[in-house]
């Protein structure tokens, strides 16, 4: 199931303890005598469910005590750990060890050696103010994901999510770990599908705050802007921009249809993408190469993930299963979620375009309703929002088995959905 | 603003021609936009500005709201008669006009509920411009499950909140 590459020592001790070669228990004890710790850690990797990860230790990080040096290496733990690809265990002989320093007086300032156990390793050393201490220790984690295992990590990624606040409900962005929770609008009206600049700079979302609905484009600067994007009579929603940044994906009626339509983001310019007069599109989604979106259309008779292929305009039909799919999101290694409706339940599903495997659930069978995926840069993660009786709250789901892992762990964080995570 | 309002009225201007000629041209306009790329000669195109900005929001008329079943934008034939009362109402009063809310209950994602709610609001405006009136006088506007009638899950309150609902506006 997992891809991880194990570290060379974990590979020895499972063989040890699963196989019960003598040799090799022999080798095993030599190995330990000339070791001290590695006894134990092979203990510690064997009863724990961390099989298939890299072990990684932190005890070689020296802090000065202070409450940024702290956060810091709380937060680079956390981020490593929710990673996916490390099990985190403080004690000799992992298979990658993080020594060096972590001042925080004033702010933060870290220089850490990563050696792997076959003494390979790289350097990564950074100081930066208050504000940067979180930052820093979510970038120190990627690259360390990146490094180990050569793939991307998702702990600098922001996320932008929907909070409801009375009647109303506004634009909220955080951390990938939850924290840093800042709020964008307060409209105090309905705010709903925000959705990342490609660059980050920015969103697009849909707010009713002069009644109805309107796309705006918000850009962080400084200065902050916010202009309205699309405001057409009737339904303005969806939009979306896509991955260089040329076009905006969008639902609209002006036609006295609601239909699928691309906007050049320089001209202003229209392309209506649907001709269904008896359908209704919904929720577009660029691929990663913008050559084609990902849409929801129910012309089939019930809602489906389609695709559009821009320059052709022809719709195709992509998942059959579930009774219906919807919310589709395009992940960064070509894979969709999207979320599903089977037997009554809505779940996360994972499908590959131009693959006969057919749509593999991801979220639990726990009697919840999971939607609107969004995928993390890691290509690994899936951020959907879990209702259960009638409360909705954000969770993290690892399409690799993980557990999932709620975004805003306190009970009473609120109300929170639609969440789109920057790629 | 500036911008929006000359794509709006671009849009307005095709949708005249459109009605104007109903054949189908296909004159090229200066930003590369054709008449075909937008209209297909069965739209009911909506008007460019909207009702909210030019009109006055006419209180002391009520209508009924029209149910939907789940996940249908067609109009059940028992809900017709209450479109048949917002269409008398339009014949009667010539200065006025309605803008159609479509709503939603909560089941599925909101990305999709936002477009089925206007689907049920246009469902209604396509009724009541094939009963005679002109469709420069009806607007729509969809809000998803985000105003529900009825708080609540289950049957009784779901099939409260798919409706569409009718507001009327009057000339200044």
């Amino acid at each position: 199931m997992s891809q991880v590459k194990l570290g060379l020592e974990s590979e020895k001790s499972e063989k040890i303890m699963n196989k019960k070669n003598l040799t090799k228990i022999l080798m095993f004890a030599l190995v330990a005598s000339a070791l001290p710790c590695f006894a134990q850690s092979a203990h510690i990797r064997i009863t724990g469910e961390a099989s298939g990860k890299n072990t990684l230790s932190t005890s070689g990080l020296q802090s000065d005590g202070s409450a940024n040096s702290a956060t810091f290496i709380g937060v680079l733990r956390s981020d490593l750990n929710r990673s996916g690809y490390f099990s985190i265990v403080d004690v000799g002989g992992a298979g990658v060890s993080l020594i060096g320093s972590v001042y925080g007086a004033g702010g933060i300032s870290a220089s850490v050696e990563v050696r792997k156990i076959n003494g390979t390793g790289f350097r990564w050393a950074k100081n930066g103010g208050v504000d940067d201490v979180r930052i820093l220790a979510h970038e120190l984690s990627d690259t360390i994901v990146q490094n180990i295992t050569g793939k991307p990590g998702m702990a600098s990624a922001p996320i932008i999510l929907v909070g409801k606040r009375g009647n109303g409900s506004d634009i909220y962005i955080c951390d990938a770990d939850g924290a840093r929770l800042r709020s964008i609008t307060s409209d105090g009206s309905t705010s709903m599908s925000p959705s990342w600049l490609p660059d980050r700079s920015g969103f697009l979302y849909t707010s009713f705050k002069t009644g109805v609905s309107e796309i705006y484009k918000v850009t962080f600067g400084p200065p902050a802007k916010r202009e309205r994007f699309a405001a057409y009579p009737g339904l303005n929603n969806g939009g979306v921009v896509s991955p260089d940044g040329m076009r905006a994906a969008l639902v609209l009626s002006l036609t006295g249809n609601v239909e699928l339509y691309v906007k050049n983001m320089r001209s202003g310019k229209l392309t209506r993408l649907t001709r269904t007069k008896r359908s209704n599109e919904s929720s577009p989604n660029w691929s990663p190469n913008g050559s084609e979106i990902a849409y929801v259309s129910d012309a089939s008779g019930a809602p489906h993930v389609w695709l559009m292929d821009q320059h052709s305009k022809q719709g195709k039909r992509l998942v059959y299963g579930p009774s219906e799919s919807v919310a589709p999101d395009w992940g960064p290694d070509g894979r969709i979620a999207f979320c599903g409706r089977e037997g009554g339940r809505y779940g996360i599903y994972i499908v590959t375009p131009k693959s006969s495997v057919r749509p593999i659930l991801v979220s639990p069978s726990d009697g919840a309703d999971y939607e609107d995926p969004s995928w993390a840069p890691d290509a690994r993660h899936i951020i959907a929002t879990r209702t259960f009786y009638g409360k909705r709250k954000l969770v993290i789901l690892d399409t690799q088995g993980d557990s999932p892992v709620d975004l805003f762990p306190s009970a009473a964080a609120g109300d929170w959905y639609l969440a789109d995570w920057a790629k | 603003m500036k911008k929006i309002t000359t794509v709006n009225f671009l849009i307005v201007s095709l949708a005249a021609s459109m009605i104007a000629t109903t054949g189908c041209s296909t004159t090229k306009r200066g930003d590369g936009l054709s008449d075909d790329e937008i209209l297909d000669v069965n739209d009911i195109p909506m008007t460019g500005e909207r009702f909210d900005t030019l009109y006055q929001r006419e209180e002391g008329v009520s209508f009924q709201p029209v149910y939907f079943g789940y996940d249908n934008y067609q109009i059940p034939v028992g809900e017709q008669a209450k479109i048949d009362a917002a269409v008398e109402f339009l014949r009667n009063n010539s200065g006025m006009v309605i803008v159609i809310e479509g709503h939603c209950d909560d089941r599925g994602t909101n990305e999709y509920n936002m477009s089925l709610g206007e689907y049920r609001a246009q469902s209604i405006r396509a009724y009541i411009t094939n009963a005679g009136i002109s469709a420069n006088r009806i607007q729509t506007a969809s809000f998803g499950e985000e105003r529900p009638a009825v708080a609540g899950s289950g049957e009784t309150a779901w099939s409260k909140n798919r409706r569409g609902e009718f507001v009327a506006y009057r000339a200044h």
